[in-house]
This record gives C-alpha cells, sequence and structure tokens, in this order.
C-alpha cells in the first residue's frame, strides 16, 4: 500500500528518547511540512510534549493505539522488547515501520514482523545505521571485489563503559529482557559480520558473563566456510574497538568509532588509507539518508536501505548464543567470601 | 550479620559499591538493595539478580524509597563537593527519618591531607585545597552531627583500595606499564604505598556493621603489606607477565615530569578553551589525529610532579585501633591481589597483553 507523492506523508515518531531527540527529529527539523503533520508518541506525555515544543510538533500521545490508522508510517525508537507489538500492531493497521535496532528481540519475532509485512504489502524497515557507514560499505565491497583474497579471519572487538543516557533503565531491567550487550551492540556487529560474509556463519562457541542477570561481557568463535571469525563484545571495559578482516593477499583494519574510513594493507604494497568526507561529525546525515529512504519505499519508489528481512540472520545468530552460551570463567572471584558457583 | 539483613548500597555502580553488593548477593543475603544514580553504571551489577534502586542523594524522594524499610546502609556514592557532603546529609537524614539501624561511611585517608608518618585515627584531619579530600572532611563532619543526634554511624577509612574492576590503581597504572615510559623512580617511587586489596575492605565493612562498639567511631583499613610504590608497581608488572621495569634515576625521574607538567596544563587549558576545535581536527585531519594520540599517550603514561610528591612520601596508615575494636584482619596479600587483578584485566581487555594481532 503505497503513499502517495503529492500528498505530505503522516509520520507517527513512538519513543521519545535519546535515539529521537538526537537522532530522529534533528534530521527532519528542516522538513516543516512533514513535522506539521507528525505526531509524537511517548508514555510520558511529558517528555513527547517538551520534545515537541522544541521541534514543532503539537500532536502529542501517551500510546501508540491512539495512532493506529491514522498515520501512514512509524518510526518505532522504543526500548526494544517493545518493538516487536508496536511494529506489528502498525503494520496491522496499514502504516509503514521503520525500526530502530534491533528490530526484535529474537528471530521468531522478526519473522513474523517481516511476514505480516509482506502479507500487508507495507515497509519494513530498521535502522541498522553501521550498513549505512562509507567505513562498513568499503569493507563489503571490497570483500565482493576480492580485493584481499579469501577472507580467513575476520576479529572485532568492540566495547566501553556502557553509557548510554537511558532515562528508564530498561536496559538492566531482567522483569522486561535477560537480553544484554549480545543483542544490544550483537545487533550492529553481528548484522555487519553478517553482511560482509554474504550469509549467516556457524556458532562454533560463545561465552558470557551472566551470573543469573543480564551479560556485560561476551566472547563468540564463529565460522563461515574457512573463514574464522571472533568477537567479543563489552558494556564493562574500552576494548580495541577495531575489527580486522584477514585474507590470503592483504588485510582491511578498521575502527569501530571511526566511520569514515579503513585501512587496507595488501601483501607487497605500502599499506594506504581509504577514506570519505563525512558531512558533519555525529550520525545525523545519516538519518537523513535513512529517513529519506523510508519515505521513498512507502511511495513504493526503492527498498529499504536495511530491510526487516536483511536482519534475520544476525537476529538467528544472537538466538543461537544466548541458547549454547556458557558463563566464562571468572578466577578473580576466588576468595572464599565471593565464589561465583554460591550464586 | 543475619543473612535475612536489608542493606542498601549506595554508589553500588561503583568500584567498591559495586563489590559490595556482588560478595553479600553471592553470600546468599537476598535483601541487597543496589542504589545507583544512573543507570548507566548499573552494567556490572545487573549481570547478578540484584535488586536495582534509583539512589541519587540530591534527590530526597529516591532517597525515601530506596532507604525505608533498609536495617543497614553501606555509603559509598562519592561526587562533586555538593554530592559529597550535602548528598550524604540527605542520605543521614533519609536514615534517621527511618529508623536505619546501622550506617557505614566510607571515607578515605585523604583526610590527613598528606599527613607523613604514622597514621591514626587520631591524627587531624587537614584540608588540602583538594575536592575530594576536602569534600570527604565535610561529609564527616555531618555524620558527627548525626551521631550526636543518634544515627549509628561508623565511618572507615580506606587506604589505596585496589582489585578488579578497579580503573585506577589497576587498570590505569597496566596502562602505564604496558606502555614502557613507566619504571620505578629511585626515591621518587620509595615512599609508601598502603595497598588493601578490595575484599579486605568489604571484610572490615561487615565486622563495621556487626560490631557493638563501632557506632560512632572512625577506623582505618588498610591492607596487610605495606610496601613503596616502586615495589607496587614492580609486582602489578610481574603479575601481568611484563618485562622487567627500567630504573629511572631521581634527577631522570624529577626531569621527565618538569617536562610534562607544563604540557599537561596546556593541553588542559586547550581542552578548556577549544574543545570543539580540537574535536574537529581530530576527526578531519589523520596526521593531527596521529599527533594528538601520540601526546596524549605520552602524557598519560608519564609521572607529573604532584604524582612524584605522592609516590615519594613515607605514610603508615595504622589499622591498630581496628583490628582491636572490629577484628579487622587484612587477609589477601599483595601478591595474590594482584594476581587476581591482573587475572581480571588480562580477560576482561583482552588486548592487554594482546592475545592477537588486532592492533597491528
Amino acid at each position: 500500500m503505497s503513499v502517495s507523492r503529492d500528498e505530505i506523508p503522516r509520520l507517527a515518531l513512538v519513543g521519545c528518547g535519546a535515539i529521537a531527540e538526537s537522532f530522529y527529529l534533528p534530521a527532519l527539523q528542516n522538513d516543516r511540512a512533514l513535522l506539521s503533520r507528525m505526531v509524537l508518541v511517548d508514555s510520558s506525555l511529558d517528555r513527547a510534549r517538551a520534545l515537541g515544543a522544541r521541534f514543532s510538533i503539537g500532536n502529542c500521545q501517551a500510546r501508540h493505539e491512539a495512532v493506529l490508522g491514522a498515520v501512514d508510517g512509524a518510526i518505532i525508537a522504543t526500548p526494544h522488547h517493545l518493538h516487536h507489538d508496536i511494529a506489528s500492531d502498525f503494520l496491522n493497521a496499514g502504516s509503514h515501520v521503520l525500526c530502530e535496532k534491533p528490530l526484535t528481540e529474537t528471530a521468531e519475532e522478526a519473522r513474523d514482523l517481516v511476514k505480516i509485512a509482506a502479507t500487508r504489502n507495507m515497509t519494513l524497515a530498521v535502522n541498522n545505521t553501521r550498513r549505512l557507514l562509507p567505513a562498513s560499505t568499503m569493507v563489503r565491497e571490497l570483500l565482493l571485489e576480492q580485493k584481499i583474497g579469501r577472507v580467513e579471519r575476520i576479529i572485532i572487538h568492540e566495547g566501553s563503559e556502557f553509557n548510554w543516557p537511558t532515562a528508564s533503565g530498561f536496559y538492566f531491567d531482567r522483569k522486561i529482557s535477560s537480553r544484554g550487550v549480545l543483542l544490544d551492540i550483537g545487533a550492529h556487529t553481528l548484522d555487519l559480520l553478517c553482511w560482509w560474509l554474504g550469509g549467516k556463519p556457524q556458532l562454533v562457541e560463545a561465552s558470557l558473563d551472566a551470573c543469573g542477570g543480564i551479560e556485560a561481557s561476551v566472547e563468540l568463535t564463529l565460522q563461515y566456510g574457512n573463514t574464522r571469525c571472533e568477537v567479543r563484545l563489552s558494556r564493562l571495559q574500552k576494548l580495541a574497538n577495531k575489527f580486522r578482516v584477514d585474507g590470503e593477499r592483504g588485510f582491511i583494519l578498521g575502527d569501530a568509532y571511526d566511520p569514515g574510513g579503513i585501512r587496507i594493507g595488501l601483501d607487497g604494497a605500502t599499506e594506504i588509507e581509504k577514506r570519505v568526507r563525512l558531512k558533519a561529525d555525529d550520525l545525523v546525515p545519516f538519518a537523513e539518508k535513512l529517513v529519506e529512504n523510508f519515505l521513498a519505499s512507502m511511495r513504493g519508489e526503492t527498498r529499504p536501505l536495511v530491510a526487516g528481512a536483511d536482519v534475520l540472520d544476525s537476529l538467528s545468530l544472537i538466538d543461537e548464543a544466548y541458547a549454547k552460551a556458557k558463563r566464562f570463567p571468572m578466577p578473580w572471584y576466588e576468595p572464599k567470601e565471593v565464589q561465583l558457583h554460591a550464586s | 550479620m543475619r543473612p535475612d539483613t536489608s542493606v542498601l548500597i549506595t554508589g553500588a555502580g561503583g568500584f567498591i559499591g559495586g563489590w559490595i553488593a556482588e560478595s553479600y548477593h553471592l553470600n546468599g543475603m537476598p535483601n541487597v538493595r543496589a542504589g545507583i544514580r544512573r543507570w548507566s553504571s548499573a552494567a556490572r551489577i545487573a549481570r547478578y539478580p540484584i535488586t536495582i534502586v534509583p539512589c541519587d542523594v540530591m534527590n530526597r524522594e529516591q532517597l525515601d524509597g530506596a532507604v525505608s524499610g533498609t536495617d543497614v546502609v553501606v555509603h559509598c556514592s562519592v561526587g562533586s563537593r555538593d554530592v559529597t557532603v550535602e548528598g550524604t546529609r540527605n542520605l543521614l537524614d533519609a536514615c534517621l527519618r527511618h529508623g536505619v539501624k546501622r550506617v557505614v561511611n566510607l571515607s578515605t585517608m585523604d583526610i590527613y591531607g598528606g599527613a607523613e608518618g604514622s597514621v591514626t585515627e587520631a591524627t587531624p584531619f587537614r584540608y588540602t585545597g583538594s575536592e575530594y579530600g576536602d569534600s570527604k572532611i565535610d561529609a564527616e563532619k555531618v555524620c558527627q552531627e548525626y551521631i550526636a543526634r543518634g544515627l549509628p554511624v561508623v565511618t572507615l577509612r580506606p587506604t589505596i583500595v585496589y582489585g578488579p574492576y578497579n580503573k585506577l590503581w589497576i587498570a590505569k597504572f597496566a596502562e602505564r606499564l604496558r606502555s614502557g615510559r613507566w619504571g620505578l623512580f629511585s626515591e621518587w617511587g620509595d615512599g609508601t604505598c598502603n595497598p588493601v586489596y578490595v575484599m579486605d575492605l568489604v571484610r572490615a565493612i561487615t565486622l563495621a556493621i556487626e560490631s557493638d562498639s563501632a557506632p560512632g567511631e572512625a577506623f582505618n583499613v588498610n591492607g596487610g603489606e605495606i610496601v613503596s610504590w616502586n615495589e607496587y608497581f614492580r609486582r602489578l608488572n610481574a603479575a601481568l607477565g611484563l618485562p622487567p621495569l627500567r630504573i629511572i634515576s631521581s634527577s631522570g625521574s624529577r626531569r621527565m615530569a618538569r617536562v610534562t607538567d607544563p604540557l599537561r596544563n596546556i593541553a588542559r587549558a586547550a581542552l578548556r578553551g577549544y574543545k570543539n576545535q580540537l574535536t574537529w581536527a581530530y576527526q578531519h585531519s589523520a596526521p593531527l589525529k596521529r599527533l594528538m594520540r601520540a601526546g596524549e599517550t605520552m602524557l598519560k603514561n608519564t609521572p607529573s610532579s604532584m604524582e612524584l610528591e605522592h609516590f615519594g612520601t613515607q605514610v603508615v596508615v595504622s589499622i591498630e585501633k581496628a583490628e582491636r575494636l572490629l577484628g579487622y584482619h587484612p587477609t589477601v596479600g599483595l601478591d595474590e591481589g594482584l594476581r587476581m587483578s591482573a587475572r581480571w584485566l588480562m580477560h576482561e581487555v583482552p588486548d592487554f597483553p594482546p592475545r592477537t594481532n588486532l592492533n597491528n
């Protein structure tokens, strides 16, 4: 069900937390016509109204049910565990959906959304921003062109002290979800890995540090054909925040927080840097691109940059890792006063 | 302490607060509440099924919710002067209103303000201009006010608290040792380090909760092994499996600090006045980025004059009072404590020491 090019679409932005404030609304702020028809939805109506006042959006609601059937599209930026139910409500009500990553908490929920979207002929797009970053696309292109030959190993280490300004604390509420850094950061890194490799690797080993709560550190070993992948994620410590792809004829090295460039080392040649100049220091230009693509997808002019079906592999991999993960040894809890086996 | 004692820990998102919450939970105490100011600090304790409660000591409403129904409060939160002093007042006020049976206030040896020689609890407070030490003195004075009003507060003054998850004495110094710029600073490093393993401190806290003679008192908490700073660096270095440290002569150590002190001041002033421009340059110019990174690494891994003064100070913090009144006896030796800390660090930050070629 497409939206006509002649009409200004009516969008709902559901969830008025940090991502709405720093990513979506700055990207939309110059489109006055679109903003004038937009609805902000947040369970904290005060929060929605505060953002509405800043971005000149008068229509604010506390519940998404209030706008079902009344909008052409919905951008869902709520806590993860709400994505599936809210997205399915909008799709079933005939609205296109652009959802924050992770699309859902489980692959089963994601498959359900993909099915609903296909049945109802609606767009289901996901904000897996990393796929839009020049550094990530450069890696994909180099691998497709086989510039470094057969890929033998991919290593990704990403971690820093958790500092997302979450107001609700949903990340750490076991009643809401028991999934931690593997879902939150893994939705980016494992998605990139699947995208670069062209398919889902096999899980060889997974270990994490949850002791009846939510994991903050995880180690994964994966295998895709002859390619070994090692992934390390942490919410506790600053890790190298780098990735490296080793091929039989060279390597690609990147920085998780440098979206504009990578380094390439080919055997017998000087290491070179490949870089594009970014329009801004933040991710807002990528939000503009994402929303523009979503609007074009709603009109039936293009496909989503990242569609719901595109992230099924990484979400399946995350499910498998949670199912098979062991707790890694933590020998620093050795004194008899603090022994993990007591938990 | 009875297993069903309900304990609130303020500042449970921090290094010491996190260890208290974890160890009490792991010892089968179901009524542990981990108080945090920001959710972003909850990642470590959330790995356990511990109840996490919002507990900003500047927010009286939150404090009421967190303190209500609590038998014991262990106060670890710290921040700006206001948070440390007025936050302590707010907390103790709530404790008094809710009939809390015991409060343990975590202070610091810094309240002695760089005293030398043997330091006991009778050594007077000394203001030095340091926000941390000075505000801890004032927080202790607030505790005295509430003790006078009948609240059973015990103050502990730990020394150099180290262990797994410690950023300052373990992670930061490990980075310095790994850099190859650090060393043994001759007599500048011959002052006394008073290291106490974090679990020994947790044990002292438990004794302060249990002891009938503790309320109204303050106790120093030190480890069992007093070594020089040079010895601390040498043993941490060995625990991390790094090559032996070089000996930097006394004059070389001093010169190193004197040369870098002005650079530190310039860097601080530049960051204060031109942060946006510097960030832009860092993000847009590869040579500038490399230069800034190299400068930052050099400054981080070289001691400042102030640090050398600290590493050269001879001070031994006595625990005689804690031994006598609380029955506190540290049990974790420095080598054992550093071994566990190094195992933590090498596992949690796997590039240190490198296990892969990721940093080529």
